[in-house]
């Protein structure tokens, strides 16, 4: 039985009654298994489904903020079919496919390869959605998205950007591929406040996104968390960790790149990173005008000719 | 190749999509997501004040009180509702405290059962106390050493770990 039902008219009325909707709801359970005795008036049912609705109320509020899973329109991964070469494509921490539709789409014209760009798990959902996910979460989103490709083509090159390209690295030790090729890859950051990381996720849960860097992302119509998890900011750590003890093992070509202006991963990464692989093919470029993003700011149609022709030396 | 430019018309975000391009089909799916109705921060805070109210407003209708802010017995409740309140917010925001909190609480019921029980009746058993010794040990081992105990000596699992066990490496 709805209350709202007959006065569809008042908005007014009608936002009055659905609040009391739920109290008419609890009163009416209440009045059947809570106040039946006799002699029970209705202001002691009322009284009763007060009480039930706050305890409600409070287990409601007990549980954690709502966790959204469903993938927002603009963040899926999508694949642009093609050869029987693949290339996978891997985003960035707290980014989403988006941010290389115009690389995969380039690189797809030039070379005709199935290029297949995946999101990473709890990217593009929520806040809290992405908060329950760790590196291992993003390592096996790469994991599926590679079985799912090579279902498709015969050799498979893995690219990322950012973490996506640490990720890149991690993957190729244990699974075959025709090169690796990443973009401002994070190995060892200059923070020494990232010890203290799992001590801060206690009083801290998120870190909001500089308000320059969002406006940034979302002029290029690409759309970014207002706020990243504390706790997979320290999942990050521990996949970079878990990288570097085994960057001896890649043995894939590599193509990496740095952009000179990044505040973020400083170009040592990439003298670490190439003085640590056991690849027989290495190449680096550095952009001296680029931040973080190479292939969005700038020098992206650089970074775009200088990738096709290191693919095309393969 | 062509491609199609459209906005979205709920978050203006670009959708870019060119001709051959498709979505991966396992990203249309959404996992299902069960919960009860949600309430705006302030529902939780004003339902207990006014709980308060009403339990205060008791407790003076059934004898006036003597002077104003006193009681005769809605202090206890109240101060109890809105500690369950605080306990249950600190736990819901932050589980991994539980493991603090709850040996915390074990704790000071314990001390109130020793103060309740050393105020009142005989005093004659172990320690001046009576009737409390048992729940006050049961509520001290089980509810404060053990799970303190238990949690020092838990071996945690590094993300290193973890990751050796996922690829199957030794």
């Amino acid at each position: 039985m709805s209350l709202v039902h007959n006065h569809k008219k008042f908005t007014f009325g009608r936002k009055l009654l659905s609040l009391l909707e739920g109290y008419y709801s609890t009163y009416l359970w209440a009045r059947d298994h809570v106040a039946p005795q006799e002699g029970s008036s209705i202001i002691d049912a009322l009284k009763v489904a007060g009480y039930v609705k706050t305890i409600s109320a409070i287990i409601d509020n007990m549980r954690s903020s709502p966790r959204r899973t469903k993938v927002k329109k603009a963040c899926r991964s999508f694949e642009l079919e093609g050869s029987d070469t693949g290339i996978l494509f891997t985003h960035g921490f707290g980014a989403n496919p988006e941010i290389f539709r115009n690389l995969a789409e380039y690189l797809h014209e030039e070379t005709g390869y199935t290029c297949r760009v995946l999101r990473l798990e709890g990217h593009g959902t929520s806040v809290q959605d992405m908060e329950r996910t760790t590196f291992l979460d993003w390592y096996k989103s790469v994991e599926l998205h590679y079985k799912e490709l090579s279902s498709k083509t015969n050799e498979i090159i893995l690219l990322g950007h950012s973490m996506g390209s640490t990720l890149s690295l991690l993957f190729s030790v244990y699974n075959p591929c025709k090169a690796v090729i990443t973009i401002s890859p994070p190995l060892d950051l200059p923070r020494p406040d990232a010890k203290f990381l799992p001590l801060i996720t206690w009083f801290k849960r998120y870190w909001p996104t500089k308000e320059s860097e969002a406006v940034k992302y979302r002029k290029r119509g690409h759309y970014i968390y207002p706020k990243r998890p504390l706790k997979c900011v320290t999942s990050m750590f521990d996949l970079m960790s878990v990288t570097r003890k085994r960057l001896h093992k890649v043995t894939a070509p590599l193509y990496t790149s740095v952009g000179l202006k990044d505040p973020r991963v400083p170009s040592n990464n990439i003298e670490l990173l190439l003085s640590s692989v056991s690849s027989s093919i290495k190449r680096a470029d550095y952009f001296t005008q680029s931040t973080h993003s190479i292939h969005l700011g700038p020098e992206k149609d650089e970074i775009k000719r200088n990738i096709l022709t290191f693919i095309r030396k393969l | 190749m062509k491609q199609e430019e459209e906005i979205c018309s709920k978050c203006g975000t670009i959708l870019r999509y060119s001709k051959n391009s498709y979505i991966v089909e396992s990203e249309k799916k959404e996992k299902p997501s069960k919960r009860f109705r949600r309430y705006k921060f302030w529902v939780t805070p004003l339902n207990i004040l006014f709980l308060c109210l009403f339990i205060a407003g008791i407790d003076m209708a059934i004898v006036p009180l003597d002077a104003p802010f006193s009681s005769h017995w809605a202090f206890w409740p109240i101060v109890g509702i809105i500690t369950i309140f605080l306990l249950a917010l600190i736990l819901s925001k932050r589980p991994e405290s539980f493991w603090v909190i709850a040996p915390l609480i074990f704790a000071n019921i314990a001390m109130l059962l020793y103060f309740i029980d050393i105020s009142y009746g005989e005093n004659d058993g172990a320690f001046g106390l009576d009737w409390a010794l048992i729940p006050i040990l049961s509520l001290l081992i089980f509810g404060f050493a053990i799970p303190v105990v238990s949690r020092f000596g838990y071996i945690k699992e590094t993300p290193e770990d973890k990751f050796k066990k996922m690829v199957g490496e030794e």
